[in-house]
């Protein structure tokens, strides 16, 4: 037992499946802040990401012979599929947010905080563009990029060729770039961004 | 620029999630299901005696028993005529005898 901590995923989802709560307990600390980083990029929601990371160790306790172990893939490589394929079910459940949303709230905040004002409404514009982007585009350039999965593990969690996996982040990218340029956030320095009058 | 436009994008934050997330997350987890009770002796000696593929198992059987009934008689032993001749003697003994000769 004092070992846990040392034992792989595999070793502790072997355990899991004869029902061994430490073990379960292990993969759990081991691994929350991870999944739930992921799920709250996809659907940029803290509260609803704490549901998804929940629902996807319920099940993953429930069902463990879901992940198996013959077919060779790393546990955390298959939670992602897991855990993107909840985020996105629940967005499409849920509704969008309305478009300049996130710039319009940071408005009318004191005079003085310049640029933390400007800072926030940057992180907020970039929230919403990468938010807006198409399901797939968003999983590659949350795969990819913001998790640092190699383009062959994110293309395997997609379901898709390596080949079309770096085409959704080229389009990605770009499409990020034109909307965040279209609102004015890339290049503008926080004088001309921040007024008041 | 796409070296400035990376790390602009890299600064996507993301909130940390409530201190005790793993905590209640393990506490959902354990009414969800009951612990496995170890194998008993019982289970393992049962274990033994199961048939992995009980129809296939079926199967085998009858064409086996078929197969043995086919082309292998039963051997059915002659009755020896010095039986047949001791049989009938004690039926004609049997026959010659008064019951009062048991009393």
């Amino acid at each position: 037992m004092a070992n846990m901590d040392e034992e792989t995923d595999e070793s502790l989802l072997g355990r899991i499946v004869d029902g061994d709560q430490q073990a379960f307990a292990s993969l759990v600390r081991r691994h929350t802040r991870r999944f739930h980083a992921a799920a709250y990029r996809m659907c940029g929601d803290g509260t609803e990401s704490e549901d998804i990371v929940q629902d996807a160790f319920l099940k993953l306790w429930e069902k463990p012979q879901s992940w198996n172990a013959a077919k060779g893939v790393k546990f955390t490589t298959w939670f992602y599929r897991v855990v993107t394929n909840l985020a996105i079910d629940r967005m499409r459940k849920k509704k969008a947010l309305p478009a300049g949303d996130a710039m319009e709230r940071m408005v009318d905040t004191a005079p003085g905080q310049d640029q933390a004002l400007y800072e926030k409404q940057r992180e907020n514009a970039l929230e919403q563009a990468v938010q807006s982007l198409p399901e797939r585009q968003k999983t590659a350039l949350n795969l990819c990029f913001y998790e640092e999965l190699s383009n062959r593990e994110a293309a395997d969690i997609m379901g898709v060729s390596v080949k079309a996996l770096e085409s959704l982040l080229i389009r990605a990218k770009a499409a990020l770039k034109d909307e965040l340029t279209r609102k004015g956030v890339l290049g503008m320095p926080p004088a001309r961004r921040v007024s008041h009058g | 620029m796409d070296d400035t436009f990376d790390i602009f994008l890299k600064q996507r934050a993301v909130p940390l999630p409530r201190s005790n997330l793993a905590e209640s997350i393990i506490a959902a987890a354990k009414p969800r299901r009951p612990a496995v009770r170890r194998a008993g002796f019982l289970d393992m000696l049962s274990d033994l005696f199961v048939i992995p593929q009980p129809a296939f198992a079926m199967v085998a059987v009858l064409v086996l028993g078929l197969t043995l009934g086919t082309y292998y008689k039963v051997a059915q032993p002659e009755f020896p005529e010095t039986m047949q001749a001791a049989y009938a003697s004690f039926l004609m003994a049997e026959g010659g005898t008064d019951y009062g000769d048991f009393l």
